[in-house]
């Protein structure tokens, strides 16, 4: 499930804007001052001086409140905004921000009023509809949560966004992690489950021979009948399961120790086609609705880890990855796997949700290249669609002006 | 509110086969203070008409026990306990299960209602039993001390069939609950210098600090009341070891203890074959050994957990074209 941000400066903080006591902007400038320095403990510290000087203040609370979830601390965080949103509960990024938490922690019945409550306010507010379609689409009601996406794209085009160089993590092909994924295939083959590196994980161990040094979690996939075993046999080896979870494939575990998150990926045979498939699954909602991938039959192969320890693994894992990524030898830094699998089934509503909302979250954040592969492969399944071709040619202009920019200034 | 930890130690795991212990003659096991009869797995123990057991029951709690008096080759003495061969003293308390031949110490902080359990209300004469001059043990697979007697008393009378015995399980006191309890620190260089090692506590009790008499939804108990501590033959001793004994140490271990590694350690030096069959009866053979090297993922194995599925086929595009 994509992340999506947090509004960027562009919504009311408060109805009416009071400044903070002259002492708590000195210490909400030290807290800044320390975030940015990277020493987000020293600056909760700093926040929390600064709340402490000027308790009504709206815009601390939501600082704070924002700074504290950044921090994954769930509960403090809602907490000051909760604080916030009862100061002024006429201030949209507060409401958007509170909504958004208690959508995060599955508190839907809490979140629904305050995000409606927002649009009312700022029904002109892409962020808004961002933030709604997702709640939406944690919840299932894909069609409603897919219209709101699309609102929230057919604003962003008269919102001009800065091309921006992405900050990509390059470190996690780090050998602890490869060792970190050995020992957990292998603890897992050893309590029955068959369990193969997949995806990301099998794409750099393939190409590359280790780890993709900008990938951020662990792939694993195994048969879906499997992963309640799987999730038993991680818990017991310092796996926690990441709470919250909204879909019922893949499950997200984070190991405690080293903080790296594994998703396990169940693959189900279809009866009546015999086809294997896998992909994002909620509960509830008509199987076509979910985001699927079909594939052949999988075959795996007993193996020996690189530290000596038995394990599962693809058969064909060449085979594997041309069915999923196509050309996989050449890398390619704007591939996304969610909407731009080959062997996706169709453009479902789930992935057009993804798609919808990475576009946005893409330009917002100011990746334009990426937000505009995104639209290119959207619009792929859907070529008729005015809304992506508007978007993909608004992208292409700014991704050709960015490049022009770079090229004048080099 | 006491806790203790005494677990059933072998909850078999499902679909593994089972092992048959195989070996001569009944296992001897001495038990001074009634304690195998409370132990958990105590029904599971004795339903293999395996063991030849004696019971020194100084305070004669199981006296009137009718199913216990039915079990074959179980003999309970009564009023009597291990030590010098003098008479003791049992200090007889209102709760039949804190009578001891130490005196009980009630220290300032006891709760009201362990004070009254622990009040001595008779002290009654009780025969104490050299170990080395009890007839007919020839040899001791398993010995049990409690605390609430002379443990060191019952060690010293005891040097002569302590080099016939395989397991030794000495309960270790952490509180001052009786006067002249051994304690760990003791009994570790007495076993030690009489060719035992110190295998590890296998059960230990906890007391809860919580308010008496109050009602909590769930229980905490972390202060230690006692533990029972596991002696081994040293390695020597057990490198000399026959087959026979080695494979009755190994069925304690294993039944009472649920130590499988100990057990299975103790098997393989004999057998190799039996330890990979008795590890496999535990749980310990991973399925992963058991099965084909290959596996191909299938319908029955992994059904899709939906019907009548309507989505495109993807994979019927023709190679090169882009997804």
């Amino acid at each position: 499930m994509s992340k999506h941000r947090a509004p960027r400066g562009k919504l009311a903080v408060t109805s009416t804007k009071p400044q903070p006591l002259p002492a708590a902007r000195k210490h909400l400038k030290e807290a800044e001052r320390l975030v940015a320095a990277g020493q987000p403990q020293a600056a909760t510290a700093q926040f929390q001086r600064a709340v402490n000087v000027d308790p009504t203040n709206v815009d601390l609370r939501y600082k704070f409140g924002k700074h504290l979830l950044a921090q994954h601390e769930q509960e403090l965080g809602i907490l000051q905004l909760e604080r916030a949103v009862r100061l002024d509960d006429r201030a949209v990024a507060p409401l958007l921000e509170l909504g958004q938490a208690y959508t995060a922690t599955n508190r839907f019945a809490d979140a629904k009023g305050l995000l409606e409550k927002a649009l009312e306010i700022a029904g002109k507010a892409s962020q808004a509809h961002l933030i709604y379609g997702t709640f939406l689409h944690k919840q299932g009601k894909l069609p409603d949560a897919a219209a709101h996406f699309r609102t929230a794209l057919a604003l962003m085009l008269d919102h001009p966004a800065e091309a921006a160089v992405p900050k990509r993590r390059q470190d996690f092909d780090k050998p602890e992690v490869e060792r970190l994924l050995w020992t957990t295939l292998s603890q897992l083959a050893l309590a029955g489950v068959h369990a193969f590196a997949a995806f990301g994980t099998l794409l750099g161990i393939v190409r590359e021979g280790a780890l993709l040094p900008f990938d951020k979690d662990l792939d694993l996939g195994l048969p879906h009948n499997e992963l309640d075993l799987a999730a038993r046999c991680l818990v017991a080896n310092g796996w926690g399961e990441v709470p919250h979870g909204f879909a019922v494939n893949p499950r997200s575990f984070l190991h405690l120790k080293l903080q790296v998150t594994i998703d396990v990926t169940g693959f189900a045979v279809d009866q009546q086609s015999g086809a294997t498939y896998e992909g994002i699954w909620i509960e509830g909602i008509p199987a076509e609705w979910n985001r699927l991938t079909r594939w052949d039959t999988i075959d795996l192969v007993k193996a020996t880890s690189p530290e000596g320890s038995p394990i599962w693994t693809l058969a064909d894992p060449e085979g594997w990855l041309r069915t999923l990524y196509g050309d996989w030898r050449t890398p390619d830094p704007d591939f996304d796997t969610i909407i731009a699998a080959r062997n996706l089934c169709g453009f479902s509503l789930m992935t057009q949700c993804y798609a919808l909302g990475r576009i946005y979250a893409r330009w917002e954040s100011g990746n334009l290249r990426k937000a505009l592969a995104a639209t290119r492969h959207s619009l792929r399944h859907l070529p008729d669609d005015e809304l992506l071709l508007k978007v993909e040619q608004r992208l292409s202009g700014m991704v050709t002006e960015s490049s022009r920019r770079q090229v004048s200034a080099a | 509110m006491n806790t203790d930890s005494l677990e059933d130690t072998d909850p078999r795991p499902s679909g593994t086969p089972d092992f048959e212990w195989e070996y001569e003659g009944r296992i001897v096991v001495l038990d001074n203070g009634a304690r195998l009869p409370i132990m958990p797995a105590f029904d599971r123990l004795m339903a293999l008409n395996a063991f030849a057991v004696v019971v020194l029951d100084p305070a004669s709690i199981l006296h009137g026990n009718k199913n216990i008096k039915e079990l074959p080759e179980f003999q309970v003495f009564g009023h009597a306990t291990l030590g010098n061969g003098d008479d003791a003293v049992l200090y007889a308390c209102m709760d039949p299960l804190e009578s001891a031949t130490l005196e009980p110490v009630i220290p300032d902080d006891l709760p009201e209602r362990t004070r009254l359990r622990r009040k001595v209300i008779a002290e009654l004469p009780v025969s104490t039993l050299r170990l080395d001059a009890i007839e007919g043990l020839d040899y001791l697979d398993w010995l049990l001390l409690d605390d609430r007697n002379d443990i060191l008393s019952a060690l010293e009378h005891g040097t002569h069939a302590l080099t016939h015995t395989s397991l030794v399980d000495i309960r270790i006191p952490f509180r001052d609950a009786y006067a002249g309890q051994s304690r760990f620190l003791q009994a570790i260089p007495w076993m030690q210098a009489h060719s035992f090692t110190f295998h590890g506590f296998a059960n230990t009790g906890h007391k809860s600090l919580l308010p008496e008499g109050k009602f909590f939804a769930k229980n905490k108990a972390t202060r230690w009341e006692w533990a029972d501590a596991i002696f081994l033959p040293d390695a020597t001793r057990l490198a000399g070891m026959d087959r026979a004994c080695a494979t009755k140490l190994a069925c304690v271990a294993d039944l009472a203890y649920g130590m499988h590694d100990l057990a299975a350690e103790l098997l393989g030096r004999f057998d190799p074959e039996a330890a990979a069959r008795y590890l496999d009866a535990r749980g310990y053979i991973s399925p992963y050994f058991k099965e084909a090297d290959t596996f191909t993922l299938t319908a029955a194995q992994a059904p899709a957990p939906w019907k009548d599925l309507q989505v495109d086929d993807p994979l019927s595009r023709a190679e090169g074209e882009p997804a």
